[in-house]
């Protein structure tokens, strides 16, 4: 009980490093907040203090009365990501424990064919053509389908399938499954785990997706988050730059309302999943 | 085992190959069908589909930048599609991604009715592969005279390739950019405000040395930069640089005493001017973080120390935004507009010039409807258009407007401007007052009044202001940089032989100019004499060169 309370001097280093590692995090991201709520004339006094002097929720109200609107982004950002997680992550799972399979014709062409996506594409402007082509442009579909697979993910689940034991399956199949009741009642249930590490892949890479919306998406109403906060800010400089800003306003401080809205419901949910992140990525890494 | 793997393998091969081909096949067809149906439509001119297209609205597909008007909800954009029969469907995605999004678009073929654009390479490189149609053949019978007005305008002739019109630019007052400075730290020192570079260097110092706000701290800058994230490194000395050059700035062209041109990194001028800087960097008159800090165009940061009092003179398109915050910190400071200074050897005082544009409209060939698309801009040219896209409708977005000083003042009902657009954002004027297709300052071109002289027209440009933009202090501030804008040699030019490899040249440029700008006084020549050194071999001589020779063909 005494030695466990009993601090090297290792120890001392290692939290000092550790507590200016997460200051270095941490006081930026205060920074932004305590900025971001201060009133304008306390901020035009000093532009950088980290105790609040002041609170004003002005640049927030800005924000959201936005036309255009930050709250209806923010519900296609959750339909992007809702739609296409799911999307994602029935078709990668399918596409892994098939490939994941021995007995399977043409295994190693089919997945050169994949790989060979990870290095190789046609270009933007096909791309481009081919989504135009399919009228997906314009809808949300425009935002999940193209990037319903990533191949890297896929790698990581067929890895992590090749790694189950084969008398699961046989049991399986003796007690009269099929190959798709396998998948769905056997492998999908032991593979949690995995699971929630490429859900969460997925779900953060169509959360931050940028560019796809700026390709295909001409619709206001359409605009993920993303696009919106980087709209606001940009916005007041072209307007500047070309002599029409009039309004009084302080960028700097909007600029940081923006950043503390976009990152409020990542931090809401990262919690709750953060456990499964660092165990799945261990998972597929085992066995090659 | 081996061979039914290989055949099964080549089976499912075999079999994607065929869905392939099946699927491209039928986008062909449709494609076939509808190339078939668009030449059939154009053949066929019965009475019958004329007079369907006399009454029905004509869609005109319109790509901008940055665009949040809605054309079925925002009433003054229904009102536009009335009066012109159109139906406007706007292409829109963010600022940042202009340049990438249009430059796909136009490669993939897409049907385009107007787009928005920058002239220069890329333009060029349209028309080279017919991607865009010129404007001429549409205005030979005078059908839409502010339009021809405005192409066959003096000032944007230089914008023709080819002797073609492809482009039809935005008009922007000569000069949005000027300076401002602190008058009460000036009345603290007992100065005025300077009128060449001698004074302009006493009043830096002393803004640095002499504590001009006397609150017996050494707390001020005589120069203020942010350099971080500009294209041209010379652009925050602006100022000292217009002192030994007209229209200085790199990009922009010199006229020599023999009547010749060069280009301004190698003049003279540039040289000087970039001595004085040196030396002011030298003696440590500048911010010490000015080449780190980062730039900002929407001047967020510089008007933030500005009010703080870190520095005096200031460079800003908005003035009355940095006296506003000044003013919320320090209510008895005082600014005064900074006027060009009286430049050495003859050099006239002078403000820059942007070459009168600003963005412009350019008809893809997979336009279908040109005619239509130049009526619309027509009409936004035109006094009611221009009013229409500046303030909306009145008796709804505006109830009167006074004439005065030549110029109009309109009375905002701001309750009705508040339910179309983002009028924290924009303030009272309409979003599309600036880069949709007419003037987009708060001014009007008076076009018409001119007899359809562009540039007659362009000298008299009348301010058309909402109510509280014309009252603040700057409330002509557009007005009076005019006054200082001379217009330098081939401006406006974008032959691609006078442009040569502009990023490379300019990355030169901008190597050398900071490395002679912050290196030791004694060092200057050397440091100066091998950037152009550097930049003549690397193709800037050729570039002289083609430049004398478009010169004297288009004097």
């Amino acid at each position: 009980m005494k030695s466990r309370f009993k601090f090297g001097i290792a120890d001392i280093l290692i939290y000092l490093v550790l507590i200016i590692f997460s200051l270095a995090i941490l006081l930026p991201m205060w920074h932004i907040f305590v900025i971001s709520t201060s009133s304008p004339e306390v901020y035009l006094r000093d532009t950088y203090h980290l105790v609040p002097k002041s609170f004003s929720l002005d640049e927030y109200k800005r924000a959201f009365s936005s036309l255009g609107g930050i709250i209806n982004s923010l519900f296609v950002s959750i339909k992007v990501t809702g739609l296409g997680t799911a999307l994602s992550m029935l078709l990668t799972s399918m596409g892994a424990y098939v490939l994941s399979k021995k007995g399977l014709p043409g295994r190693n062409f089919l997945f050169k064919i994949l790989v060979f996506t990870m290095f190789f594409s046609g270009g933007l402007v096909p791309f481009y053509v081919l989504v135009k082509n399919l009228h997906l442009d314009d809808t949300i579909f425009a935002l999940t389908i193209p990037l319903a697979i990533s191949t890297y993910n896929l790698i990581i689940m067929k890895n992590y399938f090749a790694s189950l034991p084969e008398s699961l399956e046989e049991a399986a199949k003796i007690d009269g499954y099929n190959d798709v009741q396998i998948l769905f009642k056997i492998i999908i249930p032991v593979s949690k785990p995995v699971f929630a590490a490429v859900s969460l892949f997925y779900g953060v890479a169509y959360w931050n997706d940028y560019f796809m919306a700026t390709l295909f998406i001409s619709s206001n109403n359409m605009y993920p988050l993303q696009v919106v906060l980087r709209q606001m800010i940009i916005q007041n400089l072209v307007m500047a730059q070309v002599g029409v800003a009039t309004v009084a306003s302080n960028p700097e401080q909007f600029k940081m309302a923006c950043i503390i809205i976009g990152i409020i419901p990542v931090l809401i949910i990262y919690p709750f999943v953060q456990n499964s992140f660092s165990k799945g990525i261990m998972m597929g890494a085992v066995k090659g | 085992m081996m061979y039914k793997n290989i055949s099964k393998s080549l089976a499912i091969f075999l079999s994607v190959v065929i869905l392939t081909a099946v699927l491209s096949g039928c986008g062909s067809n449709k494609a076939a069908d509808e190339t078939a149906a668009v030449s059939s439509s154009s053949a066929s001119t019965s009475s019958k589909e004329v007079e369907k297209a006399a009454t029905e609205p004509v869609t005109i597909r319109w790509v901008r930048a940055a665009n949040e008007q809605d054309p079925t909800k925002d009433r003054i954009l229904i009102e536009l599609q009335k009066k012109t029969n159109t139906k406007l469907d706007i292409v829109t995605f963010p600022w940042d991604q202009f340049p990438n999004k249009q430059n796909i678009m136009m490669a993939s073929g897409e049907q385009i009715d107007i787009l928005n654009c920058d002239a220069g390479k890329t333009l060029n490189e349209w028309v080279k592969n017919g991607l865009v149609l010129a404007y001429d053949d549409y205005l030979k019978d005078g059908k839409y005279p502010y339009v021809s007005s405005v192409i066959n305008a003096d000032v944007y002739k230089l914008l023709k390739v080819n002797g073609k019109a492809y482009y039809k630019p935005i008009g922007l007052c000569p000069q949005q950019w000027a300076y401002i400075i602190r008058q009460d730290w000036l009345d603290n020192l007992g100065m005025k405000i300077p009128t060449n570079i001698d004074e302009l260097y006493q009043v830096i110092k002393a803004f640095k040395e002499n504590d001009p706000d006397k609150n017996g701290k050494n707390d001020t800058y005589g120069w203020f930069a942010m350099e971080n994230g500009k294209v041209d490194p010379a652009d925050v000395f602006q100022f000292i640089n217009r002192a030994y050059a007209v229209n200085a700035g790199s990009g922009k062209w010199v006229e020599k005493a023999d009547g010749t041109v060069t280009r301004w990194e190698v003049s003279d001028g540039a040289k000087e001017a970039t001595r004085f800087v040196n030396k002011i960097v030298n003696e440590g008159l500048i911010n010490k973080d000015w080449l780190s800090l980062k730039f900002d165009s929407a001047q967020g940061p510089e008007s933030d120390a500005f009010a703080q009092g870190k520095y005096g003179i200031a460079l800003t398109s908005i003035p009355n935004v940095f006296v506003d915050k000044l003013k919320k910190i320090n209510p008895n400071a005082k600014v005064s507009a900074f006027a060009p200074i009286n430049g050495v050897n003859g050099v006239p005082a002078n403000g820059g010039h942007t070459g009168g544009y600003w963005w412009g409209n350019v008809i893809p060939s997979t336009s279908k409807n040109p005619e239509k698309a130049i009526e619309l801009m027509d009409y936004t040219l035109s006094q009611e258009g221009r009013e229409l896209t500046e303030f909306g409708i009145k008796g709804v977005h505006f109830t009167e407007f006074k004439e005065e000083n030549g110029g109009r003042v309109y009375y905002i009902n701001k309750a009705e401007c508040d339910k179309d657009w983002d009028t924290k954002k924009n303030g009272y004027l309409y979003p599309l007052t600036w880069g949709a297709m007419n003037y987009h300052e708060y001014a009007y071109i008076p076009i018409k009044e001119h007899n359809f002289n562009y540039d007659e027209a362009f000298k008299d440009v009348r301010s058309w202001l909402p109510e509280d933009m014309a009252t603040g202090q700057f409330a002509d501030w557009q007005a009076n940089n005019a006054k200082y804008a001379i217009a330098s040699p081939l401006t406006n030019v974008v032959d691609d032989s006078v442009l040569g490899d502009a990023n490379k040249l300019l990355s030169i440029f901008a190597e050398g100019y900071l490395k002679a700008v912050v290196g030791n006084s004694n060092d200057f020549d050397k440091a100066w004499g091998e950037m152009v050194d550097k930049w003549l071999k690397a193709g800037g001589d050729q570039v002289i060169k083609n430049g004398n020779d478009f010169y004297k063909a288009n004097k």
